[in-house]
């Protein structure tokens, strides 16, 4: 006599499905290059997005409503070119396959018309926020402020010593630090805070899947003190203008900046200095020394002066504001 | 076509007077036409495949090929081997291809099996081709055909698509888009706690990320409820089932008990040839395999044993001979398994009993596919359960082999598969079983980039809870095929039911319904006799190790290839534990601490009479053991004796060492060994010499002491040894 298998013994199967909302699958085919290297498809720009999302809020429609046929496509107000469209959502089979061993090891993905995109980062930046973040680590921080802690790569040992001192002071005064994972300043600051147990946002521009299993990272990681997210592929290289951009990134999810040291006229942490100074208007401070042309410029721009007393009394940091004007007022949904 | 009906609405719409309100009927009507044409468009196809101009579609052929192509659906079919499944997925291809779609990815474990089914589809202009570890050497090709996008579908092995190399270097830079993913064998997305396959997990959660608007079909034979409930789980509750009737009515089922292996093997001999056609006959093992093949050879009979242990030419050159029926039998293991598709298979026997009616009737329903008639027969015997409760506890990783690995991974950057096996003391079997399983964790605490294994940052334990209630289905499933062996009812209804077959009804054909046994169950006593001889003659080869382990012998400065002081191709009477002599051995060894008399008969006729090494050694040696000091020299001596050879004790221990047992890997084995023997060399000479061991596993013991002999001026070096222990198989 065959005996029916008893329900109690059935496989409680417990599947962590890769949590990608049917928007954020959307956004990835629209806005990122997925197989193909050489490919006359080119996804859209952020403008193109933008306006997209333009669209999109008019028709009261969601990105992973453009999966629903071709008939939002071929809408004669549809903006764009539809073949270009229907090419670029046809891509779902290889995004499955480049971003599963991501998915699978910790990693994330989130896009702008998730509800966990950190609402602070659309605040301040607007329609300039990326539409998608890859990322690893907690996502409850994220939108909790902290300070940006930026520099060049190679700093003198006095910048070192600084970046130590404030990262440290932030740590003590209960401060999320943020920063770039650049080598130099960056990662200074980024190890001094989590050596010291504090929790650190790193906004990476290349790397992240690599990144995210070096062994220092891994434990933090794991422990819920770092989170590393990036704008950019898990496996994206270095490049310079992916560097600019994450900039703008690190200033919107903090409360205020700081700057150790800063080349003068030119380089990554002066564009994105500059950057803030007139668009997303984050209060910034910089490390005054008397050797860099570069950060004095800066104060002449407008950004404070850091005071000695701030190293031990971080919150100082967080009391000035600048003059905010009102464009960058955060809309809601996917924008 | 598409074409076609468009053009005809737009004239209908141009009669109109009211085009937005005749607009939704004209709709429909484009619709209808579009898809009847669709219809017969694929049925031509199904003719030009099947090569049969009056084929019609099977009951739920072309609503699956409708919900693939034109819903892009995701749709598990479960239907019996040979009901047309690679139809559906051939004839929708091409519809998508016709529609602009990308190619379609085939995701199938045996492709080498696929090429009749490759072949077919040219029939319907489909270009197909696989890629897979054995054609690496065409991979170039296909890949430029395929980015210039002239391949319609595209076979890969779960293996290859889960090979990030593959994936990274090969098929992401070409591909920007998948008209439709294919899974077959689709089971092994949920059975795999007994056949393990971590990458249809990956599979499964590739799909979870796939868009809604790409299609997905899954495919497989052998399903039941529970099987069925969990891919679905892991497909997502959008999975539509098409579900058909697994009894398939050529097949003539009959069970036999017989426990000796022996009287299977006579029984065998006796009536293999009074079974029409060529078949299969399945062993748990791959040494039964083997040794099965090798029996019915010597009894005249045309049977080749097919198993993992063979090269990949060889096993195809053995499936192309069962499918032009040049071999009466092929002995294998699962391995000759999915997919291997041959219409006119006369009979499948299993020489013991598979774990699980899945297993059981997945293999069987290889016979009879497109014949009135066909044969499965199958037996037991009294080593089954050993046999399957062994696979059943092997298939997890024990609790300690997962925190070695992962402790090991945490304190490193990175580590090569060299340099895991050199930091963890894991058998190098297990290591890459335990990496496989952690691989199939979701999320995975382990990653591979730039060929280093990492720990990723995510918390991990051992979901010891789930591992005992899959091992309690497992042996609730060897329950059951033990009350199927019993069974007094009708036996594909009992199989049928088991899988949940929507309506099992009594066979009319097998032994039980038809009331008396296809086969008689007698076999005769000289043949079993033989049998019994022959087990006892069969021995196991002993390949030298070539290469030394690095850094494993810093004492003996033993390192890169063996090269001259390799020992040679030796001899071993049994496997340890196994019939005939193996028991014989083990109640010597832990019983009666000496070896019988009818093991150095054994032994002495082995060397003298078959093996018959040349040149023939002139002296005898042992391995000196730990514990019972004079268990082997003993027995040495007394072969000695027997063989009228010379004895000498000339290998001495100098140092003491842990039990080999305990090492678990072959580093560990090797550097354990390291400065423990000596060579007295006045007791060397430099004729050729036999070196007997009691038992061999990992072979550092005989590799070491035969290089240390050669060094000391001595000869050849025949090595010989009473059993092997399976591990070392």
């Amino acid at each position: 006599m065959a005996v029916r298998l008893s329900n109690d013994i059935e496989i409680k199967v417990s599947i962590m499905t890769p949590n990608l909302s049917p928007d954020t699958k959307a956004t990835l085919l629209l806005c990122s290059s997925w197989g193909k290297k050489e490919n006359t498809l080119k996804p859209l720009t952020f403008t193109e997005y933008n306006k997209l999302t333009d669209w999109l809020r008019q028709k009261e429609l969601r990105p992973s409503n453009l999966f629903d046929s071709d008939a939002h496509l071929k809408n004669p107000s549809f903006p764009f070119e539809s073949a270009r469209f229907s090419s670029l959502l046809n891509r779902g089979g290889i995004m499955a396959l480049e971003l599963e061993g991501w998915l699978n090891t910790g990693g994330w993905v989130i896009s702008r018309a998730d509800e966990e995109y950190p609402q602070r980062l659309k605040q301040a930046l607007g329609t300039n926020a990326p539409p998608l973040f890859f990322g690893i680590g907690t996502r409850c921080f994220l939108s909790t402020g902290g300070v940006a802690l930026v520099g060049s790569r190679d700093v003198s040992e006095e910048g070192q010593e600084a970046t130590q001192r404030i990262s440290v002071g932030c740590v003590e005064g209960r401060i999320t630090v943020i920063s770039g994972g650049a080598r130099g300043v960056d990662q200074t600051a980024m190890q001094s805070a989590l050596e010291a147990g504090g929790k650190v946002i790193g906004v990476l521009a290349n790397d992240l899947a690599r990144t995210s299993v070096t062994r220092i990272c891994r434990d933090y990681i794991e422990g819920d003190k770092l989170v590393l997210l990036s704008p950019f592929h898990p496996n994206a290289r270095f490049q310079v203008w992916n560097a600019m951009a994450r900039n703008k990134v690190i200033y919107g999810l903090s409360d205020a900046a700081v700057i150790i040291s800063s080349s003068d006229g030119k380089g990554g942490t002066w564009e994105g200095a500059t950057e803030n100074l007139q668009k997303w208007h984050i209060p910034l401070f910089v490390r005054k020394d008397s050797s860099l042309p570069g950060n004095l410029h800066l104060i002449n721009k407008g950004a404070f002066p850091l005071p000695e007393e701030a190293y031990d009394n971080t919150d100082l940091l967080l009391s000035r504001s600048l003059n905010r004007s009102s464009n960058t007022k955060g809309k809601t949904l996917f924008d | 076509m598409t074409d076609c009906a468009v053009f005809i609405t737009f004239r209908l719409l141009c009669k109109s007077g009211s085009p937005v309100h005749n607009g939704v009927r004209e709709f429909r009507i484009e619709l209808t036409f579009g898809v009847c044409v669709l219809q017969d468009r694929a049925l031509e196809y199904l003719r030009r495949l099947c090569n049969n101009p009056s084929a019609s579609f099977r009951d739920g052929q072309w609503e699956a090929i409708d919900s693939i192509v034109n819903h892009q659906k995701r749709l598990l079919l479960v239907r019996r081997t040979g009901w047309g499944k690679s139809a559906v997925y051939f004839i929708a291809a091409k519809l998508l291809r016709e529609k602009r779609f990308g190619p379609t990815l085939l995701i199938s474990p045996l492709l080498a099996l696929m090429r009749n089914q490759i072949e077919a589809a040219t029939r319907v202009g489909v270009i197909a081709h696989t890629v897979n570890s054995t054609n690496s050497e065409e991979w170039k090709a296909i890949q430029e055909k395929l980015a210039q996008n002239q391949i319609d579908v595209l076979l890969i092995s779960p293996e290859r698509l889960a090979n990030e190399d593959f994936l990274e270097k090969y098929l992401l830079p070409i591909t920007d888009s998948i008209g439709l993913f294919v899974i077959d064998e689709a089971h092994c997305i949920s059975d795999w706690g007994h056949d393990f396959r971590p990458d249809y997990r990956r599979i499964a959660r590739i799909l979870s990320i796939l868009p809604d608007n790409v299609p997905v079909l899954s495919t497989t034979a052998t399903a039941n409820d529970r099987v069925v409930k969990d891919i679905q789980t892991q497909l997502g509750r959008k999975l539509e089932i098409s579900r058909g009737s697994l009894v398939r009515a050529s097949l003539k089922l009959q069970n036999v008990h017989l426990p000796d292996p022996a009287a299977r093997m006579a029984w065998l001999s006796d009536h293999l040839e009074k079974i029409p056609g060529s078949g299969i006959i399945y062993t748990l093992t791959v040494r039964d395999s083997n040794r099965l093949a090798e029996w019915l050879s010597s009894r005249g009979m045309s049977a080749v044993a097919y198993n993992a242990g063979l090269p990949h030419e060889q096993r195809v050159q053995i499936e192309q001979d069962l499918l032009s029926n040049k071999v009466k039998a092929v002995v294998g293991t699962t391995a000759l398994g999915m997919g291997y598709d041959k219409p006119d298979l006369g009979f499948v026997i299993h020489y013991q009993r598979p774990g699980s009616v899945i297993h059981y009737y997945q293999q069987v329903g290889r016979a009879g596919r497109a014949v009135e008639s066909a044969y499965g027969i199958l037996f037991s015997g009294k080593e089954d359960d050993d046999i399957v409760n062994y696979f059943i506890e092997q298939a997890f990783p024990p609790q300690k082999y997962v925190d070695q690995l992962l402790t090991v991974l945490s304190a490193n950057e990175g580590l090569s598969r060299g340099q895991l096996q050199e930091a963890a003391n894991i058998p190098s079997g297990r290591i890459e079983h335990t990496i496989k399983y952690l691989l199939a964790e979701q999320p995975s605490p382990i990653s591979k980039q730039n060929g280093k294994w990492y720990r990723t940052p995510v918390p991990y334990q051992l979901n010891k809870e789930r591992i005992q209630e899959i091992t309690k289905i497992r042996y609730h499933e060897q329950k059951v095929m033990q009350e199927y062996m019993q069974t007094e009812k009708c036996l594909m209804q009992f199989l049928a039911n088991e899988l949940d077959d929507p309506n099992p009804e009594p066979c009319g054909n097998c032994s039980n319904c038809v009331g008396k046994p296809h086969f008689p169950l007698e076999y005769s006593d000289d043949t079993a006799i033989a049998a019994l001889e022959f087990l006892k003659r069969s021995y196991i080869e002993i390949t030298p190790r070539k290469k030394w382990f690095k850094d494993a012998f810093p004492t003996y400065g033993f390192s890169g290839t063996i090269g001259d002081l390799m020992a040679e191709k030796g001899r071993c009477l049994c496997l340890w534990g196994g019939p005939a002599w193996g028991q014989m051995v083990k109640e010597g060894k832990q019983v009666r601490g000496s070896f019988g008399d009818a093991l150095v008969e054994a032994s002495v006729d082995l060397i003298r009479n078959r093996w018959k090494p040349s040149p023939f050694p002139t002296w005898v040696t042992c391995v000196p053991s730990q514990r019972h000091a004079s268990l082997v020299p003993d027995f040495t001596q007394r072969v000695a004796e027997k063989l009228g050879l010379a004895y000498s004790d000339c290998v001495v221990k100098v140092r003491e060492h842990e039990p080999q047992k305990l090492m678990q890997n072959s580093f560990h084995q090797a550097r354990n060994l390291d400065g423990v023997f000596d060579i007295t060399k006045g007791k060397v000479y430099n004729d050729a010499v036999l070196l007997i061991d009691d038992m061999i596993d990992s072979k550092w013991t005989l590799t070491v002491v035969s290089a240390l002999l050669k060094q000391t001026g001595s000869g050849v070096v025949w090595p010989f040894a009473l059993a092997m222990t399976s591990k070392s198989k």
